[in-house]
C-alpha cells in the first residue's frame, strides 16, 4: 500500500505541477546534452589523436638505381626492424595515382614522364611517439645508400607531444566545470519544482508524515525526471552526431557505455538533486 | 496532557514568550487571544513542535520538548490536529482525497482509509460533497474539510489558528458549532482568534497573551474593551 502510494504520488507529481516539471525535464535534458556534447567532443579528439599516434607513417624515398628485387629485399629488411610495424612498397605508378587524387591529374599530364620515385610506406610500432627516437630511426634509414630521403609529419607529432598533457588538463578542468554547471542548474530547477509544491510538503509535515515518507515521492519524481531528461538528451546527441556524419565530418558513433553513463548521470543527478532539495526544505 | 514549564521563546531579538507556564487537560476548550504579534501562533507552534523553546520545556502527551528526537516529531503530530485561516487544502484533489491524504502519508491501511474518511466527512456534514474539488466549496465548507482531515487521525487536541478569519459571520458560527461539538466528544480545542463576537457568543476559558506573559480568565470574563 505504502510503496504503491509513494510511486503513485511520484508519478502524479508530473501531472500536478506540469509546468514546473516540464521546465525541470527540459533544463535537465539541455544540461545533460551540454555534458554529453563535451564528452563526445573529447572522445572524438582522443580517438583521432590515438589513430594518429598509433600509426605514425614515414615515407622513405628510394634511390632510382634500385631494381625491383632490390626494392623488395629492402622492404623485407625494413619490415623486420624492431621499430617497424609494417613496410609497403609504393611504386612510382601508385605514387602518381595518389598524387593525382590529392592534387588533380593536370600537373602530371604536363610532364612527359612520371617524376615520382618508388618509396616505402613505413608504419611505426604503437608507442613509438617520442620525436627524438623517431629522428634517430630516420637517421639510421637515411644512412643506407638505397634510401634517398625520409619524410613524416614532424610538426604534427611535435605539437601532439607538446600539448597532449596540457590538453588533458584543460579538457579535465572544462569537463568538471561543465558538469558542475549542469549539476547546479539541475539542482536549482528541482528546487524550484519542489518549492512550487510547498503546500503538499507543509500538509504532510503537519499531519505527521515522516521525513522519509515526505521525501520518497519527490525522489521518485526526481529519478523519473532524470531518466526522461537523459533520454531526451541522448536523442538530441544522436541527431547531432547523425547530422555531423551526414555532413561527412569524421565523428565516431555514440558508444553504448556513453549512453548508459549519460542515463545513469541523469538519474543520479535527479535523485541527489531531489533528495537534497526536499531535505533542505524540511530543515527550514 | 499539555504542560508548559517556564517556556521562553525569542524570535530574532524579540522575546515573544517570557517564562510561561500553562496546563491544558483532556477536553478543555480555550480561546487564545492577544494583539497581532503577541505570540499566539508561536504558542500553537510550540505544541506541535514546529518550534522549540529557547528555555524551559513543555510536555505534549508523552513527548517532552527537551528530550524529543527529530524522528519522533511526526508521531506527536499524528495526535495533534491543526487548522489554519487559509485552510491549506490541496487544490487538485477532491474533498475525499484531501482527507484521505492525511492517512495515506502516515502509511495507513486502505481498509482504515475507507472507513475513517467517510466517517470524518459525515461528522463535518460534507459526505455528500466528497467528490467535489475544494474550489467548488464555500470558505466555511473548505474549513470543514480541513477539520475532517484532522479528525481522521483522532487527535487529542485540535489547534485552530484563526479558523474563522476568512469566513463570514454565519460560516464562522457554523465552524464554532462544529469545534464545540468535537470538544464535547473529548478532544481539547485551543483556538487563536481576533473575533471577539465569537468569544462573546460562545464563552469559554481564554488565554490572554500580553507582552510575553499569559493570563487565563474564565468564560465571559474577557474584558473586550
Amino acid at each position: 500500500m505504502q510503496l504503491f502510494f509513494l510511486i503513485k504520488e511520484g508519478l502524479a507529481g508530473f501531472k500536478r505541477a506540469r509546468l514546473a516539471t516540464g521546465i525541470s525535464v527540459l533544463t535537465m535534458s539541455l544540461a545533460l546534452t551540454l555534458v554529453g556534447l563535451f564528452v563526445l567532443f573529447i572522445l572524438n579528439v582522443f580517438q583521432s589523436y590515438q589513430s594518429q599516434f598509433q600509426s605514425i607513417h614515414l615515407r622513405a624515398y628510394l634511390s632510382g638505381t634500385l631494381s625491383e628485387e632490390q626494392q623488395q629485399s629492402l622492404q623485407r629488411e625494413i619490415a623486420a626492424l624492431a621499430e617497424v610495424q609494417s613496410a609497403t612498397i609504393i611504386t612510382p605508378a601508385a605514387a602518381a595515382e595518389e598524387f593525382s587524387k590529392d592534387f588533380g591529374p593536370e600537373l602530371l599530364e604536363i610532364l612527359d614522364e612520371n617524376p615520382l620515385p618508388a618509396s616505402l610506406d613505413i608504419i611505426l610500432k604503437e608507442g613509438m611517439t617520442d620525436l627524438g627516437a623517431i629522428n634517430q630511426f630516420i637517421d639510421q634509414l637515411t644512412a643506407r645508400e638505397a634510401i634517398d630521403e625520409v619524410s613524416f609529419q614532424e610538426t604534427l607529432v611535435r605539437l601532439m607531444n607538446r600539448y597532449f598533457f596540457v590538453g588533458i588538463l584543460i579538457a579535465g578542468t572544462v569537463g568538471i566545470l561543465v558538469f558542475a554547471i549542469a549539476a547546479m542548474l539541475i539542482y536549482n530547477t528541482i528546487r524550484l519544482t519542489i518549492h512550487s509544491r510547498q503546500t503538499v510538503i507543509d500538509i504532510m509535515r503537519l499531519v505527521g508524515a515522516t521525513h522519509r515518507f515526505i521525501k520518497a515521492p519527490f525522489i521518485i519524481e526526481g529519478i523519473l525526471q532524470g531518466l526522461l531528461g537523459s533520454l531526451i538528451a541522448l536523442s538530441l546527441l544522436w541527431l547531432l552526431v547523425r547530422g555531423a556524419s551526414l555532413l561527412l565530418l569524421p565523428v565516431v558513433p555514440i558508444p553504448l557505455y556513453f549512453m548508459g553513463g549519460l542515463v545513469l548521470t541523469g538519474i543520479g543527478l535527479g535523485l541527489i538533486g531531489s533528495y537534497m532539495s526536499v531535505g533542505n526544505y524540511l530543515r527550514l | 496532557m499539555i504542560e508548559f514549564y517556564n517556556v521562553s521563546v525569542n524570535l530574532g531579538r524579540r522575546q515573544v514568550l517570557n517564562s510561561i507556564s500553562l496546563e491544558i487537560k483532556k477536553g478543555d476548550f480555550y480561546y487564545l487571544i492577544g494583539k497581532t504579534g503577541a505570540g499566539k501562533t508561536t504558542l500553537l507552534r510550540l505544541i506541535y513542535m514546529d518550534l522549540m523553546p529557547d528555555s524551559g520545556n513543555l510536555v505534549v502527551d508523552r513527548f517532552n520538548s527537551a528530550r524529543i528526537r527529530r524522528h519522533q516529531i511526526p508521531l506527536l503530530r499524528r495526535k495533534v490536529g491543526v487548522i489554519f485561516q487559509d485552510f491549506k487544502l490541496l487544490p487538485d484533489r477532491t474533498v475525499f482525497e484531501n482527507v484521505a491524504f492525511a492517512l495515506q502519508v502516515i502509511g495507513a491501511r486502505s481498509y482504515d482509509i475507507k472507513n475513517k474518511v467517510p466517517a470524518a466527512l459525515t461528522r463535518v456534514g460534507l459526505y455528500h460533497k466528497r467528490y467535489r474539488m475544494p474550489h467548488h466549496l464555500s470558505g466555511g465548507e473548505q474549513q470543514r474539510v480541513a477539520i475532517a482531515r484532522t479528525l481522521v487521525s483522532e487527535p487529542f487536541i485540535l489547534l485552530a489558528d484563526e479558523p474563522t478569519g476568512n469566513l463570514d459571520p454565519d460560516a464562522a458560527g457554523d465552524i464554532m458549532g462544529l469545534l464545540e461539538n468535537i470538544n464535547r466528544s473529548g478532544t481539547a480545542v485551543m483556538m487563536a482568534t481576533h473575533n471577539y463576537d465569537i468569544i462573546r457568543q460562545k464563552p469559554h476559558r481564554t488565554i490572554i497573551l500580553d507582552r510575553g506573559k499569559v493570563r487565563i480568565v474564565g468564560p465571559g470574563e474577557v474584558s473586550l474593551g
